[in-house]
């Protein structure tokens, strides 16, 4: 068993109706995971479960467990208590949260709040040795150390998102979760952002769960990816078998609107409708009343499956080896 | 995305069912107090200073008048010089936020100094030495109070029109050719008005026990009765040594318990409006 | 002028005082919007993209240059108020766009009241407006903004646009704050409409790939001015200017390990208040040479008709010394 993290059957519950259902996957050491979906889904939720930081009023329960290479024993994140988990956040499992470039303290120097958190997690660290880490954590993330030295806004976005890595990196762990890293960056910084995250994976052999609502840039980062809808994931697999062959109509459709340069230009018919209200789920597939290709068969739940070497759909009708042409409907109201 | 229900959230906190029954008692026996009390307020009588009794149930004054009688007519002062001087401090405040919020430039360094002003200025001196100046009526009472509790609305009204100039809506509106007037009426105002009522409830609670100090002091409209002047009275006739506790506490008593009235429906309507203004971004 | 176009820029300049310095956002803009065309304006953020817009509008005073409106160079009253009923916008962020205490049905109709129009036909235009953004009036025009989605609010702001049947709508970012499947459905609005109303659009975006896939031209924008335009083929498959290939470059490719090894744009965007002297991307482009700290190239002809570069590689006088204009 040489998996780093194992998730067994995810529930993340919110008074009684489940925002996370049923999710399980693994991730080996080095290796990148890339979680796709749009907003509601259960991405971040899925992610805070994992540190076990959910917010009070949700409820978690299923198996985590984590295998850090330096450890002899795995940490059954699961079983660990709000003590427990103090040892293994930011030690062994770190996260760059969504937006976080506008969550660093405005009144402190960079480097003072990189060393706080060195200092909490770590015991005995001389006050030399986190000098050394700072410059060396804020290289790392391709920043100058004379940067440490300097107030949150008067560093740009992509300077303050290099941050915020550099912040989860601090105490070496082997997993880092980024929700929606590059989301408010430009084409350029989020191009920068992501080599960063390449080259961090390749050099300190950092495993890594990315989170975005970007196809494209989970596409160039991650090895393997899981979409997500409505708190499910519905797809998952090495990123180009789902890519090259996608097993569900919604990562079909998702992937359709995504323009690739040389490719056909114009717009895919998009999908209608909106995510289901987690109070009141469709009946079976919950993708089911947005689906140009459901049935009466799709009032049942589909399981999630393998339907071809390594990649597993949600779909009774998975493995598709074609996809029949959807017409395209006018948008207008007609009386 | 429902906003939270007002009728609801009046019924079922304790603040609401609180706040709305001291309200509800205090507008009752404001307008029909004169019309139930058991003696005339004035009327004064040989049982000087009195202690509560089966006739008297708050017990006499120092001039045999009924202290119950005097409560309920009090409230009548209480009520309208707290809602009047509320609502004029409210109109004075939201116009010069406003303005100046609006208008920016010379118009908002001219307004926001004038607030500076009445802001720093400590409020009780200054309504002390204002009713000193003028004639002790009502009418002044209410003036005074007024202009000088204005300035806290207009910041917090300056500042919330400054992000709302900004917001799409008015752009567009501009764009399209709108002039200042519709846009402050149809865009600024009604955005802004939330806060406004919000701070006016808390304004009341303040004009409220503005009053009572002012006439506490002396300085409130001697043909009136109210929980200001009964207190004064009280002092001035040596009650407190003699140890008539039941002219001193019900005033004060009183005046605490529709403060708090006030004050429970005000912090209740600032949650309410609160999640829509943070939904609404 | 040109009767084709619907605005033509010439030389736009505004500027903002930021204490004592001062920022030039709009550096001597020019640009063709034509009839009926789609527009994309990219760029980082900071490029001078929205004011552009904004100053098209009207919303902004000029510090030089001029707007023209089919052919009429005018700037008075009636000039003015040609160009609001002619040119609408539609703005990026869907939760703020709307007044949250007008219902929807009012939202719709302020534009018809703002321009005085009469009463009568009001309620039909309003309606028709949002059938044709696809909400069906009887259930939408006395709801809120707080009881719409994203999506729908900006149908409604895109609604309001409509009844004044403009023949220009400037979008600036319209889609960035929406999901995926909502994002399409708003694309697929705008672009039905452009058809059917033989609308001009401006799509100001930072996503250039949605910009190559729904814009008959783009014209790419660095520190307040146009350093590219053209087709939007040509400019994305075929980028001349040097900040136009870094962009390109920069671009997600949907394939495992797509990114490769790409020359990325190093540094940051200068603030607009330091315009770099010559050309104003000389300190960060990989291909500068010689004069490029001295001159500042003007948007010239290059290749294909339509299709114009600001870069000294690409200049007259360049090109006559037989200098290579190296494609990297």
């Amino acid at each position: 068993m040489s998996n780093l993290l194992e998730v067994t059957n995810l529930r993340v519950e919110h008074r009684g109706k489940p925002i996370v259902d049923d999710v399980s996957f693994t991730l080996e050491k080095g290796e990148a995971l890339g979680l796709a979906g749009e907003s509601g889904c259960g991405k971040t939720t899925t992610a805070l479960s994992l540190m076990k930081m959910l917010p009070s009023g949700l409820k978690q329960s299923g198996g985590i467990v984590l295998r850090p290479p330096d450890l002899e024993e795995p940490i059954r994140i699961d079983r660990r208590t709000e003590a427990g988990m103090q040892v293994v956040r930011w030690r062994h499992i770190s996260l760059v949260f969504q937006g976080a470039m506008n969550s660093l303290d405005p009144v402190k120097y960079i480097d003072a709040q990189i060393a706080e958190v060195i200092r909490l997690h770590e015991d005995g660290v001389s006050g030399k040795q986190v000098h050394a880490r700072i410059d060396d954590l804020l290289t790392t993330v391709g920043l100058t150390p004379a940067l440490g030295h300097r107030y949150s806004h008067q560093l740009s976005g992509g300077q303050r998102q290099r941050v915020m890595i550099a912040l989860a990196l601090a105490c070496r762990p082997s997993l880092v979760i980024a929700d929606e890293p590059t989301t408010a960056l430009d084409v350029v910084m989020q191009a920068q952002v992501l080599q960063l995250l390449e080259w961090l994976r390749r050099e300190l052999g950092l495993a890594l769960i990315l989170i975005s609502h970007d196809l494209g840039v989970l596409a160039e980062t991650c090895d393997r990816i899981a979409v997500m809808y409505a708190g499910r994931i519905v797809e998952t697999g090495p990123v180009a078998g789902v890519f090259a062959s996608p097993q569900h109509p919604y990562t079909k459709r998702l992937l359709d609107s995504l323009p690739v340069i040389g490719g056909s230009r114009g717009l895919a018919p998009p999908i209608p409708g909106g995510p289901p209200d987690p109070g009141d789920p469709p009946d079976g597939c919950a993708f089911h009343p947005r689906c140009p290709y459901s049935t009466e068969r799709c009032l049942k739940d589909p399981a999630l499956r393998e339907v071809a070497p390594g990649q597993s759909a949600a779909c009774h009708f998975a493995p598709w080896s074609s996809w029949p042409e959807i017409k395209p409907v006018s948008v207008g109201v007609r009386t | 995305m429902t906003a939270k229900n007002p009728a609801r959230l009046l019924i079922d906190t304790w603040r609401g069912r609180f706040g709305l029954t001291i309200l509800a008692v205090a507008l009752f026996v404001a307008v029909f107090g004169t019309a139930i009390a058991p003696y005339p307020p004035e009327a004064s009588s040989l049982d000087v200073l009195q202690p509560p009794s089966f006739n008297h149930w708050l017990g006499t004054t120092e001039s045999g008048a009924d202290v119950f009688s005097q409560l309920l007519v009090g409230t009548r002062v209480s009520m309208l010089v707290g809602f009047a001087a509320a609502i004029i401090s409210a109109v004075l405040g939201s116009a010069v936020g406003i303005a100046s919020g609006y208008f920016g430039g010379w118009t908002d360094r001219i307004l926001d100094a004038l607030e500076n002003w009445f802001l720093v200025i400590p409020t009780l001196p200054l309504m002390i030495v204002l009713a000193r100046l003028l004639d002790p009526t009502l009418t002044v009472l209410i003036a005074v109070i007024g202009l000088t509790s204005w300035a806290g609305t207009g910041r917090i009204v300056r500042a919330q029109v400054l992000t709302l100039r900004e917001r799409a809506f008015v752009e567009r509106a501009r764009a399209l050719g709108a002039g200042d007037t519709y846009i402050i009426r149809t865009h600024i105002l009604p955005n802004t008005l939330p806060l406004i009522f919000a701070n006016t409830v808390l304004i009341i609670a303040v004009a409220i026990l503005s009053e009572a100090a002012l006439s506490f002091l002396g300085l409130g409209d001697p043909t009136r009765i109210s929980w200001g002047t009964m207190l004064e009275n009280a002092f001035n006739s040596g009650a407190p040594s003699a140890g008539a506790w039941w002219y001193v506490v019900p005033p004060g008593l009183a005046i605490t318990v529709l403060v708090l009235g006030v004050s429970l429906l005000g912090f209740l309507y600032e949650e309410y409006i609160n999640p829509r203004l943070r939904e609404d971004g | 002028m040109n009767e084709n176009n619907l605005i033509s820029v010439r030389d736009l300049e505004v500027q903002f005082r930021q204490r004592r310095k001062v920022a030039r956002a709009l550096d001597g803009v020019s640009l063709d919007w034509k009839k009926g065309e789609v527009l994309g304006v990219v760029g980082e953020s900071g490029c001078g993209k929205s004011t552009l817009a904004r100053a098209i509008l009207g919303l902004q005073d000029l510090a030089g240059g001029e707007v023209v409106l089919d052919g009429n160079a005018g700037s008075g009253r009636k000039a003015r108020s040609d160009l609001r009923r002619r040119v609408q916008m539609i703005f990026q962020d869907p939760y703020q766009t709307l007044n949250p205490r007008q219902k929807v049905k009012d939202i719709v109709t302020e534009p018809l009241v703002i321009q005085g129009l009469p009463k009568a036909g009001r309620d039909k235009t309003v309606r028709a407006a949002l059938r044709d953004v696809g909400l069906d009036p009887e259930r939408y025009l006395d709801r809120y903004p707080h009881q719409l989605s994203g999506g729908q609010r900006q149908r409604v702001a895109i609604a309001a646009a409509l009844v004044l049947e403009p023949e220009g709508l400037i979008c600036d970012e319209p889609v960035s704050m929406l999901d995926a499947s909502v994002r399409s459905q708003i694309l697929s609005v705008l672009l039905e409409l452009q058809k059917r109303r033989n609308l001009a659009l401006i799509f100001i975006t930072h996503d250039l790939s949605l910009a190559w896939s729904l814009c008959d031209r783009i014209a790419v924008m660095y520190l307040g001015r146009v350093v590219e335009s053209g087709s939007a083929v040509d400019v994305i498959e075929d980028p001349r200017h040097p900040y136009t290939k870094a962009l390109v470059t920069a671009i997600p490719v949907p394939e495992p390990g797509g990114g490769g090894s790409r020359e990325l744009l190093q540094g940051e965007l200068p603030d607009a208040t330091d315009v770099p002297k010559g050309c104003r991307f000389h300190p960060r482009c990989p291909k500068r040479f010689e004069p490029c700290d001295q001159v500042d190239p003007s948007l010239q002809p290059v290749g294909t008709k339509g299709r114009e570069v600001a870069c000294l590689l690409y200049s007259d006088a360049t090109l006559r010394a037989d200098v290579e204009p190296t494609h990297g």
